[in-house]
């Protein structure tokens, strides 16, 4: 038979509303439930037997727990762009429309084809996949086999959802909101700590919100609810309901997810917290652990704290007809909450020799039969368990009982995860048969039953004192508060048992949702596999959804009796965090997104040049790559703009170029230092061209730098680098040279920068009014000036990028605008018109203009652009130096940056073939020459710098082509158009 | 993630700071005219102690400030955090030992 909603004169279900009742859609089928239901406990109480395939061999499974621990039912919730896979059924509030489907199933949960698999199970042992399919390569057969085993399915759309993220930090943090939880937060912010208790709940109380236990004179669950009520009150604390702490991180650093109900339109449907907590207290509460014997995963089969739970909170009844299996109290618990219910108990079934006279009463006056110190050996059903056979310990009686229902105990574990995330130890408890958490790592406590204390007066009292503690720890004294009076209900009683003696071990599960049974770990054994690591890895074991919540305990157990060693020795794996499976869209949310993920950065003059027609590009910064005009393409204008410069002037505007000022009576002798060039010996109205290397002597960036006045530079880095740069000599200046007085300071956004470059650049300055003698006699290349331009104090500095006469002109940001438009009424008469970025490009390689990071790689050092004989000259160390010593560094076959030219178009990226077809370069940058008028290319060839004037041949893309070496510089290499 | 007392912020997550390498790396300069082993030394050898570390961090999204943190690699406490001044003054007793 099945489960079923319990009449509301015997249990109205302690979180459910019964006047509010819900629709959903489960695999297909409509159900009702109620406001309050899980999506577990809906389907439990609407008769749902099988919700679920495992994972390998695709058996069907039931609801088997009633929280975090659940290993059967994993739902893939809702569909298309909102779709979310992997979830519990036992942690989704129900909600109207809901729709969800079970994971590995198809084509439903009840008749599925994957079950097939099942039945071959037995030439598919632990490992199967991997060693069948070893050769020629796992990999190959990954994705089929992924596919047919599959877990649920990501959504394939952008995810519509909102998330976002709270940073927080606060004195304590407790997690876990059930009696030790609760005592401790109260305690704390009693003595005016700052105090944030986070439970996964909707409502706090933790294990009272089910156990139906009474606390201080009244339900458990009131006694909850009252308590956090007071520390509400406290405005210095806060409770964080629907809240999983999931991971421990250093320094007593948490990271939490609120689920957010009823998430619409813009509101976010989660938050990520990232706490930073002065303490923490874990009252984390504990698992209950199954019992392996053949046949235990068939639905109906259940742990007797979730079939307590199902009854007493949700008014569900899990079967009609129930066998009780227990090492421990809490199966007594169980058939009492279920006889209550009207449900017949047809037995307990306990594994310990000895039953107390008080149990052997009570059980005689329900008319449950007890049988001590025996089994379940077997159980019996298809799609549900129909009957178990029982064995006393030993050998002897041996019956079948018929049953409908299944109760689980074999004992209860702590859940350590966060603590062994913290760093902290943990220990085989012999007297609990669980590892239980010791030595810290960091500002940490545990309590309750997450530390052992398996029984309310205990978990009560410790969470008061870890409360307590932990405020005097930081200063917070006072009185204690009461510990409420506590029905006592003893857990510790018990057996150890990792499997029924003498069960069918290849069918006595351990891992449910992995398929991983007793066999399998037998076999991991026998093959070597002792570890607990390699255990998990060769079997799967505790690898699913549930991350071996249910699994773990009992398989250290098992490998420990089949290796004569303590569960001590075998020891846990690595606990990582999550604790449960988290949305990316979550973890996303403290990232931000679209445009906000890499702010775009505008020039000052932004607006004129869209004006002018601009085709914006991203080049690290929003720039113009060209003007079109009249259906031009890019190569088009860009040609067209750069003639212009070659022929007339064009205008530039070049703010994003970094600059940084360095100062300070050691100035000079810092850049010897960071340059490859001599800069303590520059003169006041000076510029002077530098590499800087790191190192290992590789170029990373080059620039130009102009001496202001006494111990006052100016230096111009490449906009892309600025900041790396800018790093990087802070870097130097504070850690290698703190003695040298220095500062640097980048000013990069002060200043708008305009370039006037091209044969009538000077009269355009002329026409726009300018203080500064322009002659080329008075004002040659490599010299910079101040003065007024247009009525406004300007600094212009006779640098060039493209090989022509050219002013680069410094204004304060907030008049760069009004410049270019002065510009450009003045400019029209001698041809002005702006270039972009392209055309830019065009002049420079010309030019032989090298781009750090385009013309050269992580190899380039600077003998290799032709820079060698600079380093022989300098007398002073620099950041590098020493590299270019090196073996390598002083080969005659490096690759040199050379010219090359040819009759036909070339490609940046083609290959510099030798006779033998074998690369021995490549180009760096290419394009149209707008001065010279034919294709040309910058390259880096091996030895380039000898074989000026060979032919060479060109590969690119399938295609062979000819072309010359030559001097990198095309155009004008006597620069008599520059310093004219 | 650590939270660091940077001496010139206060506590400020790890977030807000990047990772300098090894803080006792001494640069030979032109002037120790090093073998081509020693200067390898210098770039890549690196020890990886259990336990103690003295490292270099720098404050990128604060005052911008670089640091000298020593740091249990263990554990991952930090025990101490400095202003990275001069190399000499900082840490008397390493100093003696490495003859700096
Ligand atoms: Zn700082």
């Amino acid at each position: 038979m099945t489960g079923y909603r319990l009449d509301s004169t015997i249990n109205m279900g302690s979180l459910i509303d019964r006047r509010k009742s819900l629709s959903f859609t489960f695999n297909g089928t409509r159900y009702k439930g109620y406001e309050g239901d899980s999506l577990a406990s809906a389907l439990l109480a609407e008769g749902v037997m099988v919700a679920g395939r495992s994972f390998k061999y695709h058996r069907p499974r039931g609801v088997f727990a009633a929280d975090s621990q659940e290993t059967n039912v994993i739902v893939q919730l809702e569909t298309g762009a909102i779709t979310e896979p992997n979830l519990k059924a036992t942690q989704i509030e129900l909600y109207e429309g809901l729709v969800a489907r079970s994971v590995n199933c198809w084509p439903s949960a009840r008749f599925d084809l994957g079950a097939l698999i099942g039945l071959i199970k037995a030439f598919m042992p632990a490992g199967f996949y991997y060693k069948t399919f070893m050769w020629p390569s796992w990999h190959l057969f990954e994705s089929t086999i992924r596919r047919a085993a599959g877990l649920g399915l990501s959504p394939i759309q952008p995810d519509p959802d909102r998330y976002m993220v709270q940073h927080a930090t606060c004195d304590l943090l407790v997690v876990g909101a059930g009696p030790a939880g609760l005592m401790a937060a109260d305690q704390a912010s009693a003595l005016g700590m700052r105090v944030i208790l986070a439970d996964d709940k909707k409502q706090s109380g933790g294990s009272l919100l089910w156990n139906g236990q009474e606390v201080g004179g009244e339900k458990g669950q009131v006694w909850a609810k009252n308590k956090a009520q007071t520390i509400k009150k406290n405005l210095l604390s806060q409770i964080l309901n629907r809240t999983t702490v999931v991971g421990y991180y250093d320094h007593n650093f948490l990271l939490a997810i609120e689920y957010l109900p009823n998430a619409t339109g813009h509101s976010p449907r989660q938050k990520l917290w990232k706490i930073r907590a002065g303490h923490v207290i874990l009252a984390t509460g504990s698992f209950e652990r199954p019992l392996v014997y053949a046949g235990n995963d068939l639905p109906g089969t259940m742990l007797n704290s979730a079939i307590i739970h199902y009854v007493n909170a949700y008014g569900v009844a899990p079967g009609e007809c129930a066998v009780i299996f227990t090492t421990n109290n809490t199966g007594y618990e169980t058939a009492r909450v279920l006889t209550a219910m009207g449900v017949t108990v047809r037995a307990i079934i306990d594994t310990r020799a000895a039953v107390t006279c008080e149990k052997q009463a009570w059980a005689n006056e329900q008319g449950i039969i007890i049988y001590p110190h025996t089994v379940i050996k077997t159980a019996k059903g298809g799609k549900a368990v129909r009957s178990v056979q029982i064995e006393q310990i030993g050998g002897g009686k041996c019956l079948t009982l018929e049953c409908d229902l299944v109760g689980l105990s074999g004992g209860w574990n702590p859940a350590v995860h966060l603590f062994s995330q913290s760093g902290g130890k943990l220990e085989f408890d012999d007297r609990l048969a669980t590892f239980i958490p010791t030595t810290s790592a960091q500002d940490v406590t545990s309590v309750g039953s997450a530390k052992g204390a398996f029984d309310l007066g205990t978990c009560l009292l410790q969470g008061r004192d870890a409360g307590l503690a932990a405020a005097a720890s930081r200063g917070f004294v006072g009185e204690s508060t009461e510990v409420p009076e506590f029905e006592q209900w003893d857990k510790t009683d018990q057996d150890m048992m990792w499997t029924v003696p003498e069960t069918s071990l290849s069918s006595a599960f351990v891992d449910f949702q992995s398929d991983v049974t007793a066999a399998d770990i037998g076999l991991a054994a026998r093959e070597g596999f002792v570890s607990v690591e390699h255990l998990k890895r060769y079997t799967t074991l505790g690898m699913g959804v549930d991350q071996g919540k249910s699994s773990n305990i009992n398989a250290i157990g098992i490998m420990g009796d089949l290796t004569n060693r303590t569960p001590e020795k075998v020891g846990t794996t690595k606990f990582r965090p999550p604790f449960t499976p988290v949305t990316m869209g979550a973890m996303a949310a403290s990232r931000p997104q679209g445009e906000l993920l890499r702010p775009r950065k505008y020039m000052p003059g932004h607006n004129w040049h869209i004006s002018k027609g601009a085709h914006m590009l991203d080049y690290g910064w929003q720039r113009p790559s060209h003007y079109p005009i009249a259906g031009e393409t890019m190569q088009q204008a860009a040609l067209r703009e750069a003639k212009n410069v070659r022929n007339a002037v064009g205008v530039l505007e070049s703010s994003p170029l970094g600059k940084f000022e360095v100062m300070g009576a050691d100035a000079g002798k810092f850049l010897d230092h960071i340059y490859v060039g001599t800069m303590s010996n520059l003169k006041v109205g000076s510029i002077r061209y530098g590499l800087m290397l790191n190192e290992h002597g590789t170029i990373i960036d080059d620039g130009v730098v102009a001496k202001l006045s006494d111990g006052h530079f100016l230096l111009n880095v490449s906009s892309g680098h600025a900041d790396r740069i800018m790093d990087w000599l802070e870097e130097w200046r504070q850690c290698e040279w703190p003695d040298l007085d220095v500062v640097i300071q980048n000013v990069t956004h002060c200043w708008g920068a305009i370039t006037l470059a091209g044969p009538n650049a000077r009269a355009v300055l002329t026409a726009l009014g300018c203080d500064i003698p322009l002659k080329n006699d008075q004002f040659p290349h490599m010299r910079w000036r101040m003065g007024t331009l247009s009525g406004f104090d300007v600094r212009i500095f006779r640098v060039s990028f493209s090989g022509e006469v050219s002013f680069e002109i410094n204004i304060p940001s907030n008049h760069t605008v009004e410049l270019l438009s002065r510009i450009e009424v003045e400019g029209k008469a001698y041809g002005l018109a702006p270039y972009g970025i392209e055309a830019l490009d065009m002049l420079r390689i010309e030019k032989g203009y090298l781009l750090i990071g385009t013309d050269t790689d992580s190899s380039t050092i600077p003998q290799d652009i032709g820079f060698g004989r600079a380093i022989n000259k300098k007398a002073s160390d620099f950041i590098g130096r020493r590299s270019l010593k090196r073996e390598t560094a002083l080969s005659d076959d490096r690759y040199h940056l050379v010219g090359l030219m040819s009759d036909q178009m070339m490609q940046s990226g083609s290959h510099i073939l030798d006779q033998n077809k074998k690369s021995r370069g490549f180009i760096t940058s290419a394009c149209f020459g707008a001065g010279v008028l034919r294709p040309i290319a910058l390259a880096l060839l091996r030895a380039g710098h000898d074989r000026m004037g060979e032919k060479v041949t060109l590969y690119t893309q399938g295609t062979e082509s000819a072309a010359t070496v030559c001097q990198a510089v095309h155009f004008d290499p006597d620069g008599e158009k520059l310093n004219d | 993630m650590h939270y660091i007392d940077c001496p010139w912020c206060g506590l400020r997550d790890e977030s807000e700071f990047s990772y300098g390498g090894p803080a006792d790396l001494i640069r030979p300069t032109l002037a120790d005219d090093v073998s081509d082993q020693e200067w390898a030394d210098y770039l890549f050898t690196r020890d990886n102690p259990c336990g103690e570390h003295h490292e270099r961090w720098v404050h990128t999204f604060g005052c911008g400030q670089w640091l000298r943190l020593v740091r249990d690699t263990l554990s991952h406490k930090i025990l101490r955090v400095d202003v990275l001044r001069k190399k000499q003054n900082i840490f008397p007793n390493i100093t003696d030992e490495r003859g700096i």
